[in-house]
């Protein structure tokens, strides 16, 4: 059964406006309907000069990423009958400069996920394989790379993150989980070329284990956690060099 | 304004097929890849079940062929098929060295699980997110190679000059600018165009770009009426379940609690290829075996909680999201929904078109590896391998080719597109437009067809593009236009609708997908071969046969 619900949403173009407004939608929407049907009727029915991202509908690509009533979440993973019966309130994700309307710049977090190193740094003396290679590790060991690896890029952590809102330079959550997903890999062989970046105080130091991130992350990623294990592994590089000298 | 910039070659589409093709040129050539979305949204990503090859000593890539053109229902090129599956151990194995994550066996080597149509369990896979496991590898190997993205660039048209390919014309979102790229070759890799039906798995952004404009540069587009409909998708969103959970061994209910499929395919059961399981999803539902709501059910709970939630955690993530349902202890509803487009440009083995200088892979060329029915976990092994081979072959074009100058018109013709339907408003809205698209082709061009449906879809078509000759949008702004991009989506969308619907219309049989009710046979003594539609009308090709003779495909 449809019933009819208003949609707040922030709007702001950077041609024509002086500053960001709110505008109401009214729309029916069914049950079980995602905020980013809704949303899509908005842009269909109502006004198309709605903007905002979105492409698989089912929260694997990280596209849609916004606000709603007040927390960062992905609009087709967020059912509108679980946002109470008021309005729903949706505005961009915070930490990164809105462009227009819902659609944010995401270059700072794509600069900082590129500035790890995010690749397998594999070993030189590894031939190209030919013939299969093994990967022996212990389940809970494979369960936390396979979970860190699950990141869909979706800015949610990033955006929730405190420090990244005080401090522009913290490399930021999904960088690290991207880092920890490498160092993970029994297989990577790129630490020496990640520990100087990570190992600063915009790099793990910073992240004060607010758990913002893990509590958003639409993913169950662990990542404060994982970041944990990343200052461990600082820790535990800085006291084998001392011994090594 | 607009502005024009050059390079060697251009690729359209970041997806797996893009990215391997860009990944595959050479490195002193000018590339660069161009994607409507950040590249880590292309509908790669959602790939769930795994990727086929015949990595086992026990299993051999010939099976693996035979297999694919079995499932194909004899409508593959033999020879590419054959070029696909040889190529799959070394595609596994690349992968697994530039850092995908799969699931693995006890003894550490590469899990492999069974899937629909295959004599062996050769789907190799990553839990049941393999799809994003690989497109975060060719991400990665993307940003340590440098490979130059131009993100959110919205390609409208292939330019061409001199019968050969001079580049494309795009949009930058962010800023409306009409931007030219020349290019001495261009390699189209823009995926599905599910967009047309109403339910399908595919995202919005799937809306056969690539193969519209292709077909509109007057590059022949392939077994078009082939559209694949996957058994198992939630009711309502149709997100996808993947075929995985039956490879793992999840079984297929009715209302009566029958596992019906045992009239379907008595020896695969809920493992025989899609088209089958569709159609016998869709019968039991019309013979009044399935629940209200058209839909069957798909019972896990039998795997046992260790399964699901290791091997198949993002469906269960899925059930529990969209539908309120824990798999462990309930069975998931599930109905068929579009799913993938079997046809799409036409290419050689080696990503060639008819177009010198342009090529095409991935979802949206048909080589044609998958014939009237694709196999699950064949289509990610597709993009790879053929991604590949087109980066190959346009690096050897441009060494050869000095390319050709860029008509600067097709920009002015892009621009005066766009003042005219800002200026036409919403008089006709584009979405009502293609709303009415989408639920015509799935009530009647779906699973099963039939002349008085097909015909009346093809008139129905056939006025939606009359109207949309007249619709224009709202936003008049320049930037992040989504009106205007889904406008111009729609009219992608309208060609190929009506293409599919003549391509059913004519093929008089029933093979693989396309399953007539008025011709329940296949006849290969009169289809045995691929339709081509360009602008201009048909043209039917030879299938290529090497070793396996047609027969009947019974599992
Ligand atoms: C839910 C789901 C699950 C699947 N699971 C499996 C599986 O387990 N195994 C398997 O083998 N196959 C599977 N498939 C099929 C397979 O995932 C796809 O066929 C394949 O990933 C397509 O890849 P691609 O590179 O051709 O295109 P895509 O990944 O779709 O990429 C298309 C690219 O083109 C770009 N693009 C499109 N139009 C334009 C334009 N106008 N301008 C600029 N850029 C443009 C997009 O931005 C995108 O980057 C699945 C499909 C779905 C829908
Ligand atoms: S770690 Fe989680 S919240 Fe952060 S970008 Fe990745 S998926 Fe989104
Ligand atoms: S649209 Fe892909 S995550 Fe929401």
């Amino acid at each position: 059964m449809a019933v009819s619900r208003t949609f707040r949403i922030f709007r702001y173009d950077p041609v024509k406006d002086p500053a960001p407004y709110w505008s109401l939608f009214t729309v029916n929407v069914e049950q079980g309907d995602s905020v980013l049907t809704g949303l899509m009727k908005i842009r269909e029915e109502l006004d198309g000069s709605l903007a905002f991202r979105a492409s698989c509908r089912s929260g694997i690509c990280g596209s849609d990423g916004m606000v709603i009533n007040g927390r960062s979440r992905l609009a087709c993973k967020t059912q509108v009958d679980d946002m109470g019966h008021g309005e729903v309130v949706i505005e961009p994700l915070r930490n990164l400069p809105y462009l227009k309307d819902l659609v944010v710049d995401q270059t700072p977090f794509w600069d900082k996920f590129e500035s790890v190193m995010p690749w397998l740094h594999e070993s030189t003396t590894e031939p190209v394989p030919e013939t299969e290679r093994r990967m022996t590790l212990a389940e809970d060991a494979f369960d936390d790379l396979s979970k860190a690896s699950d990141c869909i890029f979706c800015q949610i952590c990033y955006a929730e993150c405190p420090v990244n809102g005080l401090d522009r330079a913290f490399i930021g959550p999904q960088a690290l989980i991207k880092a920890f997903r490498f160092e993970a890999d029994p297989r990577d062989v790129g630490t020496n070329e990640r520990v100087p970046i990570l190992d600063q105080p915009d790099g793990v130091w910073r992240c004060r284990t607010t758990f913002n991130c893990t509590v958003s992350c639409p993913k169950g990623i662990p990542i404060t956690k994982d970041i944990q294990s990343l200052k461990r592994e600082m820790v535990g590089t800085y006291f084998h060099a001392r011994q090594e000298v | 304004m607009e502005i024009l910039q050059h390079f060697d070659v251009i690729v359209v589409g970041a997806g797996l097929a893009g990215m391997r093709a860009a990944l595959e040129i050479d490195p002193d050539l000018r590339v660069a890849v161009v994607s409507k979305v950040y590249p880590v949204r292309s509908h790669s990503v959602a790939a769930q079940g795994g990727i086929n090859a015949a990595i086992d000593p026990e299993d051999k890539w010939q099976d693996h062929a035979f297999d694919t053109i079995k499932g194909s229902d004899y409508l593959a090129d033999q020879d590419a098929a054959e070029l696909m599956c040889e190529d799959a151990p070394r595609v596994v194995y690349e992968m697994e060295h530039w850092g995908t994550i799969f699931s693995r066996r006890p003894d550490g080597r590469i899990a492999q699980r069974s899937f629909g149509g295959q004599g062996y369990p050769r789907a190799c896979y990553a839990a049941d997110k393999t799809g994003r496991a690989l497109y975060q590898t060719l991400f990665e190997q993307s940003i340590r190679r440098q490979i130059t993205v131009l993100k959110e660039f919205f390609v409208v048209s292939i330019a061409t000059a001199h019968g050969q390919v001079a580049g494309v014309v795009c949009i930058e979102i962010r800023t409306g600018t009409v931007v030219g790229l020349a290019a001495k070759s261009v390699i189209i890799a823009t995926g599905g165009a599910g967009m047309m039906y109403a339910r399908t798995t595919n995202p919005y952004i799937n809306s056969g770009d690539g193969m519209a404009m292709a077909y509109r540069a007057g590059v022949p587009l392939k077994d078009m009426e082939f559209i694949q409909f996957h058994p198992t998708t939630l009711p309502g969103m149709n997100v996808l379940i993947t075929e995985g959970a039956r490879g793992e061994g999840a079984y297929l209910y009715n209302r009566d609690h029958e596992r019906f499929m045992e009239r379907y395919a008595p020896k695969l059961m809920e493992v025989a290829p899609r088209d089958i399981v569709s159609r016998a999803i869709e019968t039991e539902i019309s013979e009044g075996r399935g629940f209200d709501g058209d839909y069957v059910l798909l019972d896990l709970r039998h795997l046992g909680e260790n399964i699901i939630k290791h091997r198949l955690s993002e469906i269960y993530d899925f059930a529990l999201t969209y539908k309120g349902i824990n798999p462990i202890y309930e069975p998931i509803p599930v109905q068929p929904g579009q799913h993938y487009m079997m046809g799409g440009i036409a290419t050689d083995k080696h990503g060639a078109t008819e177009l010198p200088g342009l090529y095409a892979a991935g979802e949206c060329a048909a080589v044609s590896v998958h014939g009237a029915n694709r196999l699950g976990a064949n289509s990610l092994l597709d993009t790879l391998v053929f991604g590949r081979q087109a980066g190959i072959q346009a690096s050897q074009f441009v060494r050869k080719n000095p390319g050709v100058d860029f008509p600067s018109a097709d920009l002015t013709r892009q621009q005066d597109m766009i003042s005219r339907v800002k200026a036409a408003g919403r008089r006709e809205p584009y979405g009502a437009i293609r709303r009415e698209l989408r639920e015509t082709m799935t009530q009647y061009v779906g699973t099963f067809r039939d002349e008085p449906r097909l015909t009346k879809a093809l008139k129905t078509v056939r006025a939606l593009q009359d109207r949309y000759a007249e619709a224009g949008i709202q936003d008049q702004g320049d930037v992040f236009n989504y009106d205007l991009l889904a406008y111009i989506e729609t009219g992608f969308l309208l060609d190929l609708a009506e293409i599919v619907t003549v391509g059913a219309l004519a093929r008089k049989e029933s093979r693989g997908a396309h399953a007539r009710i008025d011709y329940p046979d296949r006849d290969d003594a009169q289809f045995l071969r691929h339709f081509l539609f360009t602008p201009d009308g048909r043209r039917d090709e030879p299938v290529v046969i090497t070793h396996y003779q047609p027969k009947e495909r019974k599992y």
